[in-house]
């Protein structure tokens, strides 16, 4: 990591008053704590960063975040992050959201942004429950889990955040786990710095709803890819590192991809560059003869 | 002596029957005259069968007409449908028995059936069949008289990108039709004045809506191809990045709506576009929009309900479904579209609005609204000016930050920051939220102050309505007052011409009539309806509700909002376009 000297945007300029309404002890501090940490390594100022999030515990960062924010509905935040980005490209956009919205509700919106590489972080706190309704299962449940929807056991294959992104076309495919702040951060910031649709599963434990997927459990299966040979430039390795998740969990860079942004190829964009700063403009005198002439 | 230029073209999905179609419109428009195009077709791409209807004149012909005059049958099927139900004596069919292969030609009494050797003509030409609808086209301009010139111009203008041969190829085609009529049948006698030189846009009022749009400012346009709806963005795809609107498609209408309000809450003029079945998608989000007050144009372009119903045919069913979109209560405009020029305004008016009042905004549109075509003669592109509402760009001063939002106001608008601005950074929030955008949903949710906050922004949006009904013209009425009139036509969006025109046959035969013709529909006057309809009422003129739905969904809105009950009712749901004719029978009922 490459330190920073004379910081001009420090955690004063992203304070905010409005304190965190999740349970003593919810993994979602941690994923709160580390993406505060990476706006200021990557030195985004709050005004020209939004954070959208979707709907459940965990897309109520944007209210404790700082920046401007904006929670949409449920499983929403990917096509409103799209929108935000595409009309204003010198925006910093961050997505966030729980397993639910995102990989349930959300499913297809994730899929599609991906696929455009928008130049967008989006981080699924993965709890692999529905918390905010009072516990039932989750598209990253595991097999047997009980819970209230699933009183005999949860019968449905969970869904492999990481393969699906990959399969998507997500430019930056990452995990990390928030109990590991010094982790979440490297990556945070290395999804921030990305240019590209940056996808990051946080392992984020529900200590309320979820007694299986604890933190503990967590620290005695991940392992960091960074530690081992393991090079995140091809697409085949990442696909099969990614179905490693079992006894031994991989944490870190799984993929990443430095191609063209959706934004870039935009039509509009190559001749505007920024359509809200470029302003409300009715047709030029040209434009309109241009048109005319198709329609007579 | 007719004093009207009606061409029908028709055949199967495949056979060029709408490109045919809009060539012959452009002919009649470069003669100088008004023009209305409107077509029928089919849920497939090839087979079925087609139809494009031209109708011309010196004077206004807003709507489709009641009869045709000149019938270009390519298919044997154009003597199933449009000879039985659209021609009368003295109209004239032009077919090729043998190049067709058409064996029965039954038509009612006195049509002239003109079999022509189209196909034998074509072939001299070109080998590819499509050169005979040149040849038939050439022919039945012949039969009026047009000018060759016009046509072969237009032939000439088309295929540009082509090689000299396609074009040269094409216009002896043209010329070899005209000529075969000139020579072998008897030329319609009118009094219809041509004039050359005039350069009128011709466009349907989708394209209108869009165009009108674009010249307001547009920046951002979704959405997910669903007919009638598509034209919009095919539209704005390919004239959007000329003028700084950007146009995405998206993977379903939920996610076109939801990146409308990302748009329109980043800063963008933004709209989007659908029919039916995808605005029922897109409905969570239009309360979204109204919760954030981010701005926002939804068009609903209805077709055939219920479910997939009727893709390609028209009704105004979806009124009801405009009223209840998303839960709760929340201010939106609901505004219908009445013609194909007013779409052009109403494209710029709905985007002020939306943007005045940080509300979405619903334009009720039909198939046959968005789907027909027309000249637009003296389009004002500088008429309506571009209004942003209270945006601020502009850095929020210290002592004005955290900033307030969603501050209460006397109109309950509050000054609008979008992300870039410095200082106005705030959480904009589906959840209630207070004056900061700070939830009050969690936590505060039920103590003293929460309530407070709810009752405070519930009543501070709700505000809006009755600001925008001031701003907005109430309705009146057109034709004879309740002293004269013998009937009061009540309508709304796409037939204000359609009934304007049966209201004028009626008037010819001496009875005198009014309108009263609905394009705001929320916020409603309803004051001023009520006043409308007693008076009326109370001189005893009879009051006809006319409108394409199977309960009468405005007229039982009206008296919902007037207590004013119109008794009789003219209602259509079948899906064709509704005829002046049709709508006369139906006031003759009542009289």
């Amino acid at each position: 990591m490459t330190e920073i000297t004379n910081l001009e945007i420090t955690s004063k300029d992203w304070k905010v008053d409005v304190k965190p309404t999740w349970c003593p002890g919810c993994g979602h501090f941690g994923v709160l704590s580390a993406a505060k940490k990476g706006v200021i390594d990557v030195q985004w100022l709050p005004h020209n960063t939004v954070v959208v999030s979707g709907i459940g515990c965990s897309s109520n960062i944007p209210h404790f975040m700082g920046g401007y924010g904006i929670h949409t509905l449920h499983g929403r935040a990917n096509p409103v992050a799209e929108a935000i980005k595409l009309s204003n490209p010198d925006l910093n956009v961050i997505v966030s959201g729980g397993d639910g919205d995102g990989l349930g509700i959300g499913l297809a919106g994730f899929v599609h942004a991906a696929r455009r590489n928008f130049d967008l972080t989006y981080i699924v706190m993965d709890n692999q429950v529905y918390g905010l309704t009072v516990n039932q299962t989750s598209p990253t449940s595991s097999i047997g889990r009980v819970t209230r929807s699933t009183p005999y056991g949860n019968i449905e294959r969970p869904l492999n955040p990481i393969m699906m992104a990959l399969a998507a076309g997500a430019t930056f495919v990452a995990r990390t786990l928030s109990s590991d702040g010094k982790h979440f951060q490297e990556v945070v910031k290395k999804a921030m710095e990305h240019k590209g649709y940056s996808f990051i599963d946080a392992l984020s434990p529900c200590v309320t709803f979820n007694r299986v997927n604890t933190k503990d459990y967590w620290k005695e299966r991940v392992y960091r890819l960074e530690d081992t040979d393991y090079k995140p430039d091809d697409f085949m390795s990442a696909m099969s590192k990614a179905q490693e998740f079992g006894d031994k969990v991989p944490i870190g860079v799984f993929y990443q991809e430095d191609t063209s942004l959706y934004s870039d190829m935009d039509e509009t964009n190559k001749r505007v560059k920024n359509v809200v700063k470029n302003g409300a403009h009715k047709l030029t005198a040209e434009t309109r003869a241009k048109i005319i002439k198709d329609f007579v | 002596m007719v004093n009207e230029i009606n061409i029908r073209i028709s055949g199967q999905n495949g056979d060029g029957i709408f490109s045919s179609g809009e060539t012959l419109a452009k002919i009649c428009s470069r003669s100088g005259l008004v023009v209305h195009g409107s077509r029928s077709y089919q849920s497939i791409i090839r087979g079925g069968h087609v139809s494009y209807s031209v109708r011309a004149a010196n004077h206004e012909v807003r709507a489709p007409a009641d009869y045709i005059d000149v019938l270009i049958a390519l298919r044997g099927d154009s003597f199933l449908v449009d000879v039985p139900l659209m021609m009368k004596s003295g109209g004239i069919v032009l077919f090729d028995s043998k190049g067709s292969r058409i064996k029965n030609t039954d038509a009612p009494d006195g049509v002239i059936l003109v079999d022509m050797p189209a196909s034998e003509i074509a072939s001299r030409f070109s080998d590819l069949k499509i050169m005979m609808n040149t040849v038939l086209v050439g022919a039945s301009i012949a039969l009026y008289n047009l000018d060759l010139s016009i046509f072969t111009d237009l032939l000439a203008h088309t295929f540009v990108n082509k090689s000299a041969e396609v074009i040269s190829t094409n216009i002896s085609a043209a010329e070899a039709g005209y000529k075969w009529a000139k020579e072998n049948v008897k030329l319609i006698e009118h009094d219809i004045t041509f004039t050359t030189g005039t350069e009128t846009i011709f466009l349907g009022g989708n394209e209108a809506l869009a165009l009108g749009m674009l010249n307001s400012g547009l920046q951002s346009f979704a959405y997910y191809p669903m007919t009638p709806a598509t034209p919009v963005g095919l539209w704005l795809s390919k004239y959007g990045p000329m003028s700084g609107c950007t146009v995405k498609q998206m993977e379903d209408e939920i996610n076109v709506a939801n990146y409308a309000v990302g748009a329109g809450y980043a800063g963008a003029r933004s709209a989007c576009a659908t029919s039916g079945g995808g605005f029922a998608l897109m409905t969570e989000a239009i309360g979204f929009a109204a919760m954030i007050e981010a701005p926002v144009v939804f068009i609903e372009v209805a077709r055939g309900g219920p479910s997939t119903g009727l893709p390609t045919k028209t009704e105004q069913g979806d009124l009801n479904q405009l009223f209840g979109a998303s839960q709760g209560d929340f201010p939106r405009a609901i505004i219908a579209q009445t013609g194909v020029k007013d779409g052009f305004y109403l494209g710029h008016e709905a985007l002020n609005i939306a943007e005045k009042y940080q509300i979405p905004v619903l334009i009720a549109s039909d198939l046959y609204m968005g789907e027909h075509f027309e000249t637009l003669e003296d389009l004002d592109f500088d008429k309506i000016p571009i209004e942003r509402g209270k945006l601020i760009m502009d850095t929020i001063p210290e002592d004005q930050r955290p900033y307030k939002r969603y501050i209460d106001t006397e109109d309950g608008i509050s000054p609008r920051t979008i992300p870039g601005v410095e200082g106005g950074q705030h959480d904009a929030g589906s959840d209630e939220h207070d004056e900061f955008g700070n939830l009050v949903s969690d936590r505060r949710s039920g103590y003293p102050e929460a309530i407070e906050v709810r009752i405070q922004q519930m009543k501070k949006r709700m505000k809006k309505m009755d600001y925008l009904l001031k701003e907005l013209p109430a309705p009146q009425v057109e034709g004879a007052s309740a002293d004269e009139a013998k009937i009061l036509v009540v309508g709304w969006g796409s037939t204000l011409d359609t009934i304007r025109e049966a209201r004028s046959q009626l008037e010819k035969e001496g009875v005198k009539t009014a309108q009263l013709h609905i394009k705001y529909v929320l916020p409603f006057h309803a004051d001023e309806v009520k006043e409308i309809l007693n008076t009326y009422n109370d001189k005893g003129v009879k009051i006809l509700m006319v409108e394409a739905n199977f309960t009468g969904q405005m007229a039982r809105y009206i008296r919902a909002e007037t207590s004013f009950e119109i008794k009789e009712k003219y209602l259509r749901y079948e899906g064709e376009n509704m005829l002046p004719r049709e709508v006369l029978a139906a006031m003759k009922e009542v009289l």
